[in-house]
């Protein structure tokens, strides 16, 4: 990198849709990201109100059982591939060279086909509820038998899967060299911010297990079109064996969901109690030790399909030992609020509601680390519940604050505060009101994936769906805010929040279309 | 090629080694 490059006079930005689609900048990617995952979130989300308006009584109201099957089955698949890992994907691309003093990412021509290659992969996925027989209906999980039987929608799923996992894998390349090889001078990996921690290890679990999905379906497809057996009983296949590979990607994957919004999290805290991060090196470690045991607890979604009982107590051990960095990284967060000034502005609202929040759906999973216990709640609500504490109230609470928290560097304007705190209120509270009765249900025996229940489920089914509507309605404000901050507001600084430290506040805010052209120096 | 582009080819080619032995492990353990 030297200064003369920059010099040279600059060929003239295309405008317009070709801005966008050829566009090479980090930021401009970013933004592409952010974008496409918002889009997606009103999709799976508008999936989401159905299912709670369907369940808000028993008996069929609203979608046939078949359009429910369907509708959870995207739900999934749509916000899990398309919301939460583009969204911290263009967190990442925004952040990262910011944060590390880099001009940009290692490979930016990679970088615009790995984000252009996810809005294909979302029309095939979407696109597929009006084929013939409808969208893929056997569950996110994309177990066989079912999923040997659909029709041509099931393909096309494949075919997204494997274009998604493309895109992730070159997309985690990407992240991880950047953050090997294009560090400013001085920055070594301890002086990184954790936020660049956290992705350069979610990069490693992505392409570490990426392939092995892709690996999955890729049998799958040849088991329906090419006379294989891979996963089928009749000809000798094993179809146990496909969850033994889908959950050794799955397992890691939720960590991969997860451990951004713990770096989001790590850069919120400091910052609004005007502390430094306690514990930074114990936090490393512990993000490292949960990404390795992550490899070594894939049994535990699937204790029911009779494994041997040494091989549910190791799976049940290793599970609760992922407990011990996870709470270091808990009592780390306190212990960074302990004694510091703190101010409330949506950032650090969102983020002391992830800590208590997704600490909560971290103690669930424990209840269904246990075998015993886990063999009654299988595949009842009180999973759905566990994983989206684990989820909306984790890695989606972490999004809200990330995107609250960076939002005055990408646009130069301060967000309405008084929004975002009516936003946070809202989707505190009512996500509550959404997911805590799923727990009740689930311990009564109803189990997930059904458009119809017994009438005794009713009365938390109806609190759940009042919650969803709330909750679902409350993000109507997010946009608002996000583009009421696009258009305009008070002109934000440089070093936006008092107590924020690191590279990307020392620069204008917007940050300008090119950074650090010369690497900057550390203080 | 400047250093640093040789040195992020070099960093990517490992990494896609790996992606490519592990996508070909996926199937190997199904043939067990």
């Amino acid at each position: 990198m030297n200064s003369t490059a920059h010099a040279l006079p600059h060929p003239a930005l295309p405008h317009g849709f070709w801005r966008w689609l050829t566009t090479t900048n980090h930021k401009d990617i970013g933004t592409l990201y952010l974008w496409f995952a918002a889009t997606m979130f009103l999709i799976g989300g508008s999936m989401a109100m159905l299912i709670r308006a369907e369940l808000f009584q028993p008996g069929l109201q609203i979608v046939r059982p078949e359009v429910f099957n369907q509708l959870t089955t995207l739900h999934g698949l749509i916000m899990i591939f398309g919301v939460i890992m583009p969204t911290f994907t263009g967190f990442a691309n925004w952040q990262i060279p910011l944060m590390i003093g880099a001009p940009d990412m290692a490979f930016p021509r990679m970088n615009n086909w790995s984000f252009w290659l996810l809005p294909v992969a979302g029309i095939f996925l979407i696109g597929s509820v009006f084929l013939p027989g409808g969208a893929v209906a056997g569950g996110w999980t994309m177990y066989p038998p079912l999923f040997l039987q659909g029709g041509i929608s099931y393909d096309l799923t494949i075919f997204a899967i494997h274009i998604m996992g493309a895109s992730s894998i070159m997309g985690a390349i990407n992240i991880v060299t950047t953050i090997l090889n294009m560090r400013t001078p001085g920055m070594t990996l301890m002086r990184m911010p954790m936020f660049v921690w956290t992705w350069l290890i979610t990069g490693f679990l992505l392409i570490a297990v990426m392939p092995v999905l892709a690996g999955a379906v890729t049998m799958l497809l040849m088991d329906r079109n090419f006379g294989t057996h891979f996963f089928s009983a009749a000809g000798g296949g094993d179809p146990v064996m496909f969850q033994h590979i889908f959950w050794f990607f799955g397992h890691p994957e939720v960590y991969i969901l997860i451990l951004p919004a713990f770096g989001i999290i790590s850069s919120i805290v400091p910052t609004f109690a005007r502390k430094p991060l306690f514990g930074y090196t114990s936090m490393v470690y512990a993000t490292s030790s949960i990404a390795l045991l992550s490899f070594m607890v894939w049994g535990h979604h699937m204790f029911t399909v009779g494994m041997q009982a040494s091989a549910q107590l190791f799976f049940m051990y290793t599970t609760m030992l992922i407990a011990i960095p996870t709470g270091v990284k808990v009592f780390n967060w306190v212990a960074t609020m302990w004694q510091g000034s703190m101010t409330f502005e949506t950032p650090m609202l969102f983020a002391i509601a992830f800590i208590c929040l997704f600490t909560i759906g971290g103690f669930s999973g424990l209840v269904l680390a246990m075998v015993p216990v886990d063999i009654q709640l299988q595949d009842t609500y009180y999973v759905v519940a566990h994983f989206h504490y684990v989820l909306v109230t984790g890695a989606l609470f972490a999004i809200f604050a990330g995107l609250y928290y960076w939002l005055p560097k990408w646009t130069g304007h301060m967000y309405d505060e008084r929004l975002g705190h009516w936003h946070f209120w809202l989707s505190a509270i009512s996500v509550n009101v959404l997911f805590f009765p799923m727990h009740f249900l689930g311990l009564a025996g109803m189990p997930r994936r059904v458009s119809d229940y017994a009438p005794q489920f009713t009365d938390f089914n109806r609190v759940a769906s009042i919650g969803g509507f709330v909750f679902g309605a409350s993000q109507i404000l997010l946009l608002i805010v996000i583009l009421k901050c696009i258009r305009g507001g008070p002109k934000a600084e440089a070093r936006v929040w008092e107590g924020a430290e690191g590279l990307e506040w020392t620069v204008p805010s917007p940050a300008p279309y090119h950074t650090f052209a010369t690497p900057p120096e550390l203080e | 090629m400047n250093n640093l582009a040789r040195r992020n080819r070099q960093t990517a080619i490992v990494l896609l080694i790996v992606v490519a032995v592990l996508f070909t492990l996926a199937f190997l353990e199904v043939r067990q």
